[in-house]
Order: structure tokens, then C-alpha cells, then sequence
């Protein structure tokens, strides 16, 4: 039997006010993020993308008796924004949950690179944010995550002991050539380190093919049908354990939108699929609890699924990225000292500025990825996200340098 | 593929850009042999021996006799006996000492006496011819080369419009050539006088560059029966907006619907003259400027004081006025930040003025003109450069700055933005914002940083190589030989 995985993931960002040198230290204090735009974003992708594509898959589920399974990693500053913007996207999420056919996989609740912060402080921070997304998706979903993902897929030998202290029993990871060698993404891993920890990658060919090239007028495939794919599926070899197609959940209506059919696609995938019986749908868990890693992979190098490179360059390349990333881990340690003296809304809105969403904005891959990165920004420039960012910062580092007089004030 | 090409001074101090442009696509168009090879008779007003060095040839020398205007012979007075340019025979073959004598240059220069300079007002024209007569009185006569014999005192006027205009002119011991008494009869006059000294000229292609020489290419191009390609640095509309000169319009407009091709220098450029003129979308080809370095980066040394650089000439269209009112802005909340205002311009005493009066006059500093060999040193000493231009068809300068690594900020929908991305933007005429920039770049190392290698990078692609080889293809074109 070979196990279709599908992994969604869904994520919006906390966009920064266009925050000029002058307001930093102005009392009352400017405002950090541009809620008048994230509302907006939110607001329209829960009607293009998240509404629409729950009801698809809901029926499917219904249509299939259960059959079809898929997971999600909802991130906690979207979940944040759907209670705020769009409660009724929320709820279809939860009436998903319901269904038992859908699996949440937990994350860093902020979408950071904390992971990759580099000090002992930004370790805890991961764990922190990982037992607060853990947390919210229990209360939520009412289920406890068993599955991990890490922001955009970002994985090494290191964050995979990490996870499996945490807790986890199955990872989620990108299906990179130059790690895989010779080996399948279609079987179970176990990276090098762990004991009892299992990684599921992704099959970036078939993954993309519905992700970026299904609505790509040039690809000699187009137009894509369901039944066409389920028939490349279905090519799958008898020891092919699963096929990893992981992808944003925006793909459905919002970066491919309505009239491409991608949501039709996905209405019909489902039934094609399963026309062969050697053929199931699974969540990422169900694969993990089923199958025993055949080998362990070693992982050295950072890696994740983002641009070409497939690694960390797409957030920390450029002298820009460093030095914003340096100076938001420089603050973490009197974020957290703030939050244990009482001012917990200061180490919120650090961990707001974590999501590694922030840095994206400030590469300069002109050639390469470029058109990727700025489909995604809300800024004119690399430049200019740059430097909003750090004007907030310097005013969050203001007030979290003022703090301890206030409290002495406070206390005479 | 032989082009003549009426040109401006190859020297950046008297033309701007347009000369750097003009130099720098002459050069890489006659690097070129084989098949390739495109031969280049450069014609500019008025020679002033800072030309590039060496591989030129001079051909005419002044004061012209010239031919007189057909027009000129309709008004009374005894017509002007047609005399032939002073350099006899094809002046192509008479090589003028001290230049090099290889026949076989590709390019050669040919200098026409004349006070035109691009950039040139209506009104401009007459201050400059008198400050012209000014420094030729003043100056002690040079005796290396005879006196004209022939003073041109009575020489015919080329364009003769008025018996005032063949009046002798009351400088009598200046020779003075013919000049036009308007800006728009020195026009007519250089179109006359280049028409008579390249008689003798083959060529498959005429190229005019800015709407002073587009007369000359008219004429050449009606004469000759051969294409003409205008070439547009900047428009009347870009210059002075609205307030443009109608007549300069009106030539440009002429220029354009006789020429084969009309270039521009951006695709911001192509849609200003798109909305400003009447013009034929098929005829429109855009050929961005590129850079002829003027220098290497040097290592910075750490300074307490920063320094943020305006370079050009100091007119209203370049915006000196924005950069002096943001520059206070910085000033008052950076102590560490200078002004440095590099370049020479009608602007300068109102300039002087503002900076007092906004309390910055000791922090900034006018150097005055900038020679050609001042350049890398004025960009290398700068933290920051600042075209802060209204209107900018393209920038070279921002290209210098960045070949140099110095952090650039150009405003929005600059032409130069349309082949780099490693630069700030402003707002164009927004002082706040571009005060914004500038201190962002004066406290941000790691943006300072980013501009300055990206920068590096990218112009490292931008020579006058691929705009010369768009245009030999364009040139192929209308004169249907092989490129």
C-alpha cells in the first residue's frame, strides 16, 4: 500500500507599519504591525483560499467515508488573525478537526527561525514556542500534536534531537537532492541522532506540480486533470511507502486563485486516487505510526524548502538579514527579563517580530527567486522592509532598556 | 557602417551626462572590428582641448566661413558669397598637428566653433554668449595659431534674419565668429555649419543627440536622403516641465516625426515622450546609459564625520534645493553629518542663501566644478550620494556613485532604477523622505553594506558595450546593411 500525504501549510504573517526613524520612542508609542493590511490579507484569503478549500476538503471527506485524510500547521500568528478578522474560517478549521480525518501538526507558534537563533536563550525561546503552539492546537482542536514541522521545513541534525526531546514522534522535512542521494523521498527516515524520532519528506516533484506549475500555461502538462495525476500516482512503486505532498495551503485560490480550477482539481483528486486500491490517503502520524525508518540520514547541513538553494539563504544571506536577525536575538534576553518583571506585551511583540516572514521580505535575490519574494512583500523594496524593521526594533529595545527605571519608580 | 554623429562635448564638465553618454557610446561603438565595425565622425560645438585623449583626429577648426541660408538670400543686402570650410579639400585626410594622423580612426571629432551647450534656456543663451565674450576679452590672445585673416567681424550671419545680425560686433579685438543672436539662430547656424563642413563626408547614418543638434540632423538627413535616428537624453517636457521652451519643443517634435528611430534613455523617458509628443510607437527604441568607470573603490577609513553627496550642476531640475531642506532635517538630528554640493550652476548664490537660512551653512560645503579627475575622489570621500533630481530620463551618476561603492538614494522613477535595483528611492521632491533616507543610511551599516556590494555587483554588467551593440543593430536597421 502506498499512503497519499498531504500537508498543508497555513500561514500569515503580522505585516510591520511603514515605522519611520522619527517614531521610535514616541510616546504614546506608534503601533508595530499594519493590522489595517493584515486584516485585509486575512480577510480575503479566508474568501478565496481557506472557506472555500475547507468545504472542499470536508467534502471529500464525507464523499470518501473518511477516507481522505490530510494535515495542517495552522501558525499561531494566523490563528491569532482568524480569531480576530475571520472567526468563521476559524470554525471551519475546528469542524474539520472534528471529522478525525485531519491531522494538526504542530510548529513554532510564531513561524520564527528560532530554531536557528544561534544561542542558548533562542533555544529556549524554540521550545517555548513550540510548547505554546502545542498548547493552543490542544484547546483548540482538541487533539495533542504528535507531528512536527518546522518553520518552512527548516531541518538539521541538531533541530531533529531537539524535536524528538520535545516530544514528537514523526518530522516533517524537504526532500533535498543533495541529502537523498540515491535514496527515495517515499520512505521513512530517521535522522542521524535520534532514536525514536521519524522524518517524512517531501516529494518536491509532485509537490510542485500542483503548487506552482498547475496554473504554468507553458508547462507542457498544462492543463493539469486529477485524473491525469492520480494516474502519475498511481505509477508509484510497491515499495513506495508514501508520497509527500506538502505545500502552502494558499495554493488553493490565493497564489493559484478560483478560475485556474485548482479547487476543482482538488474536488476531484480524491476519488481517482483511491479508484486504485493499493492506494490510501494518511496523515503524516499515520505514516510514522505504520512504518519503521529504513535508514538514518544525516543531516548536517541546515536545510529547508525554501528558493532554489533549499537552505537558510532565503531569510539569512544578505548583510541586511544578519544584521536584523543578530539584533532581534541581541533583545531576547531582556524581552524575556520584560516579560518575567510584568510586561509580557513586550515579549509579545518580540515574538511577533520573530516570524522569520520579516527577514524573507529583505532578501536580494534579484535573479533567482526574486519573483517569489516579492509576490509575497507588502514593501517597495528589500530595503525599505529593512528598515522599518529595524526602526522597530531600536523602539522596542528603547523600551525595554526604560523598563527597569519605571519599576523603581513604580516600587517608591 | 559609417555614422555621423552629432554629438556634445566628451567632456562631463560642460555637458552632463549627455557628453558622458556621447563619449561612451562613440568609444564602445568603434571598439568594435571585423564585421562589426562602425566608423564614427563626432560632431560637436566648440573644441576645448578636454577631450578624451589620444585616437582622435580634428578635422575643422574655427572661426567658419560658412555657406550662406538659402533664407538669406531673400532679404536685401548683397548676398554672402558661399566660401568652402577653411580646412580644404576632405578635411578627413589633413590630419591638424598634434593629433594623431591615422586615416584609418574609426572615430574622429570634428569640432564646430559654437557657444551651444546642452541643457542651454532660451534665456540662458544670451547670459552665456556674454559671459563667452567676456572671458575671450579678457583673455590674453593665443598666438599659436594665426589670427583668422578673414576676421569674421563682417562675415555673413549664417541665418541673416536682421541686418543687426551681420553687424559687426563690438569687440574688436576678439575674433568673434558669427554666433547666433538667439539661442534658436545659433541652432540654424550650427545646422548650417555642419551641413557645410561634412559635405565631403561619406556616411550611412546620422544620430542626433538632444533637440540643439536635431536641426543639423534634419537638415543632413534631407540633404543626404540618409536615416536619421534622434536621440532623446532628455526632453523639453523633462527639463522644465510645462514651462518648457515652445521652440525647443517644436523641434523636438519635428525632430521626431523626421527621424527613423527615436531613442530615449529609459522606459520612464518613453512614456514621458510618449505623453508629451506626438510620436509613432514603432519608431521608439529605449537604450539605457551605462557607465564608463571613473575609478576603483577605495577602503573606507573611519571618520567621525559623515559625509552625504550631491553631485551635478546646481539648476532646478536636479533639485540642489530638496537636498540642502532634507539635508537640514538630518543635520538636526545627526551631529556627525556634512553637506558636500559638487558642481557649478546658475543656482549657486540662491543656494548659498538657503543653507544659511536653514542654519546648516557650516556644515555644507560647495565645491565648486569637478573636473573629470576629481571624480572618483569626490564619490570615494561621500557616504552617501543623493541625485535628488525632480526628474531624472536616466542618472549616470547614480551608476558612478555605485561603481565607487558608495550608497546611492535616486528618485522614484529615475531611469537608472530601471537597471539597478541596489539603490534607495525617494519621493521625488519629498525632502522628509529623502531626509529619511539619508539618515537611514548614515545609522544602518548593514544597509550601507547590502547597497554598497550589491551595487558593485550590478553596475559590474552595465558598460557601454550593450547599449552599442543594441545600437548598431538599430542602425542595421534603418540603414538596411548587415550589422
Amino acid at each position: 500500500m502506498t499512503a497519499v500525504v498531504f500537508y498543508f501549510q497555513v500561514h500569515q504573517p503580522n505585516r510591520i507599519e511603514r515605522f519611520k526613524l522619527a517614531d521610535v520612542g514616541q510616546e504614546p508609542p506608534r503601533p508595530y504591525f499594519d493590522d489595517g493590511l493584515n486584516r485585509l490579507i486575512v480577510e480575503r484569503v479566508a474568501e478565496r483560499c481557506y472557506l472555500p478549500m475547507n468545504a472542499v476538503i470536508a467534502e471529500a471527506i464525507e464523499d470518501t467515508g473518511g477516507r481522505f485524510r490530510c494535515a495542517f500547521a495552522i501558525t499561531g500568528t494566523l490563528l491569532e488573525q482568524l480569531e480576530r478578522w475571520a472567526p468563521a474560517a476559524l470554525d471551519s478549521f475546528v469542524a474539520l478537526a472534528r471529522t478525525g480525518a485531519v491531522e494538526f501538526v504542530c510548529e513554532t507558534a510564531f513561524h520564527s527561525l528560532a530554531s536557528v537563533g544561534g544561542t542558548a536563550e533562542a533555544r529556549a525561546e524554540f521550545a517555548a514556542q513550540v510548547e505554546l503552539q502545542r498548547a493552543r492546537l490542544k484547546d483548540l482542536f482538541g487533539l495533542a500534536p504528535r507531528t512536527f514541522r518546522n518553520t518552512e521545513l527548516i531541518l538539521d541534525n541538531t533541530i531533529a534531537r531537539q524535536i524528538e526531546e520535545l516530544g514528537f514522534a514523526c518530522q516533517l522535512g524537504e526532500g533535498v537532492d543533495a541529502l537523498l542521494e540515491w535514496r527515495s523521498p517515499r520512505r521513512v527516515y530517521r535522522p542521524q541522532g535520534c532514536r525514536r524520532l521519524k522524518l517524512l519528506l517531501r516529494d518536491y516533484l509532485f509537490s510542485d506540480d500542483i503548487a506552482f506549475r498547475f496554473s504554468n500555461r507553458q508547462w507542457p502538462e498544462y492543463p493539469l486533470m486529477a485524473d491525469r495525476y492520480a494516474e502519475w500516482l498511481h505509477r508509484a512503486a510497491p515499495e513506495d511507502v508514501f508520497v509527500g505532498l506538502f505545500m502552502d495551503y494558499e495554493t488553493f485560490g490565493e497564489h493559484q486563485n478560483k478560475d485556474t480550477g485548482i479547487l476543482d482539481f482538488m474536488a476531484h483528486l480524491p476519488r481517482h486516487v483511491l479508484a486504485d486500491e493499493r492506494f490510501t490517503f494518511a496523515t503524516p502520524a499515520e505514516v510514522a505510526e505504520g512504518n519503521e525508518p529504513v535508514a538514518e540520514l544525516d543531516v548536517p547541513r541546515t536545510l529547508s524548502w525554501a528558493d532554489k538553494e533549499r537552505d537558510l539563504s532565503a531569510w539569512l544571506q544578505n548583510d541586511m538579514q544578519k544584521a536584523a536577525h543578530a539584533r532581534l536575538y541581541e533583545l531576547l534576553p531582556k524581552a524575556h527579563a520584560a516579560a518575567a518583571a510584568g510586561h509580557p506585551e513586550l515579549l509579545a511583540a518580540w515574538r511577533k517580530l520573530s516570524t522569520s516572514d520579516h527577514v524573507y521580505y529583505m532578501a536580494t535575490k534579484w535573479h533567482s527567486d526574486g519573483d517569489v519574494h516579492e509576490y509575497f512583500t507588502p514593501y517597495d523594496s528589500p530595503h525599505d522592509s529593512f528598515l522599518y524593521y529595524m526602526n522597530v526594533l531600536d523602539d522596542l529595545a528603547l523600551r525595554l532598556e526604560r523598563l527597569p527605571a519605571r519599576r523603581r519608580r513604580a516600587r517608591k | 557602417m559609417r555614422v555621423l554623429m552629432l554629438g556634445w562635448d566628451f567632456s562631463p564638465r560642460l555637458s552632463g551626462g549627455v557628453g558622458t553618454a556621447c563619449r561612451g557610446l562613440a568609444q564602445a561603438l568603434t571598439r568594435a572590428e571585423g564585421a562589426l565595425r562602425t566608423e564614427v565622425l563626432f560632431v560637436l560645438p566648440r573644441l576645448r582641448g578636454d577631450e578624451a585623449p589620444g585616437r582622435v583626429r580634428v578635422l575643422g577648426t574655427d572661426p567658419l566661413e560658412l555657406p550662406a541660408a538659402p533664407r538669406a538670400a531673400e532679404e536685401p543686402g548683397p548676398p554672402a558669397p558661399p566660401a568652402p570650410p577653411r580646412a580644404a579639400g576632405p578635411p578627413a585626410r589633413e590630419p591638424e598637428p598634434g593629433t594623431l594622423p591615422s586615416p584609418d580612426e574609426a572615430l574622429r571629432l570634428l569640432t564646430i566653433d559654437s557657444p551651444l551647450r546642452p541643457y542651454l534656456g532660451p534665456s540662458d543663451y544670451a547670459t552665456a554668449v556674454h559671459k563667452l565674450f567676456t572671458r575671450l576679452a579678457a583673455a590674453p590672445r593665443r598666438r599659436a595659431s594665426p589670427p583668422p585673416a578673414t576676421a569674421p567681424l563682417a562675415a555673413p550671419h549664417a541665418t541673416a534674419r536682421t541686418a543687426m545680425a551681420r553687424a559687426p560686433l563690438t569687440l574688436p579685438l576678439v575674433p568673434v565668429p558669427p554666433y547666433g543672436k538667439t539661442l534658436l539662430a545659433e541652432v540654424e547656424r550650427y545646422a548650417r555649419a555642419v551641413l557645410a563642413l561634412t559635405q565631403a563626408e561619406p556616411f550611412d547614418v546620422i544620430h542626433a543627440h538632444d533637440w540643439m543638434t536635431m536641426p543639423a540632423g534634419m537638415l543632413l538627413r534631407e540633404r543626404s536622403g540618409k536615416p536619421l535616428v534622434a536621440h532623446f537624453h532628455s526632453c523639453e517636457a523633462e527639463r522644465r516641465g510645462a514651462h518648457g521652451a515652445r521652440e525647443a519643443r517644436a523641434i523636438e517634435q519635428a525632430a521626431i516625426d523626421a527621424a527613423e528611430r527615436v531613442l530615449c534613455v529609459s522606459e520612464a523617458s518613453a512614456r514621458t515622450l510618449r505623453a508629451n509628443y506626438a510620436l509613432e510607437y514603432a519608431k521608439l527604441r529605449v537604450l539605457h546609459d551605462a557607465l564608463e568607470p571613473v575609478g576603483t573603490p577605495a577602503a573606507r577609513r573611519a571618520r567621525a564625520t559623515r559625509t552625504v553627496l550631491y553631485l551635478g550642476r546646481l539648476s532646478e531640475q536636479k533639485g540642489p534645493d530638496v537636498f540642502l531642506r532634507a539635508a537640514a532635517r538630518v543635520a538636526e538630528r545627526r551631529p556627525e553629518a556634512r553637506f558636500v554640493l559638487a558642481g557649478e550652476g546658475e543656482l549657486y548664490p540662491e543656494l548659498e542663501a538657503l543653507a544659511r537660512e536653514l542654519g546648516i551653512r557650516a556644515r555644507v560645503r560647495f565645491t565648486g566644478f569637478v573636473g573629470p579627475e576629481e571624480l572618483a575622489a569626490t564619490y570615494g570621500a561621500a557616504d552617501v550620494y543623493v541625485l535628488s533630481s525632480h526628474s531624472e530620463p536616466f542618472g549616470i551618476s547614480a551608476l558612478e556613485a555605485l561603481s565607487l561603492g558608495v550608497p546611492t538614494i535616486v528618485p522614484k522613477g529615475a531611469g537608472v532604477a530601471e537597471v539597478v535595483r541596489s539603490v534607495l528611492l525617494f519621493e521625488p521632491g519629498d525632502e522628509a523622505d529623502l531626509a529619511e533616507r539619508m539618515e537611514s543610511l548614515l545609522v544602518r551599516p548593514a544597509l550601507a553594506a547590502e547597497l554598497s556590494s550589491a551595487g558593485l555587483r550590478e553596475v559590474a554588467g552595465l558598460r557601454w558595450d550593450r547599449p552599442a551593440r543594441l545600437l548598431r543593430g538599430i542602425y542595421a536597421e534603418v540603414a538596411q546593411v548587415p550589422a
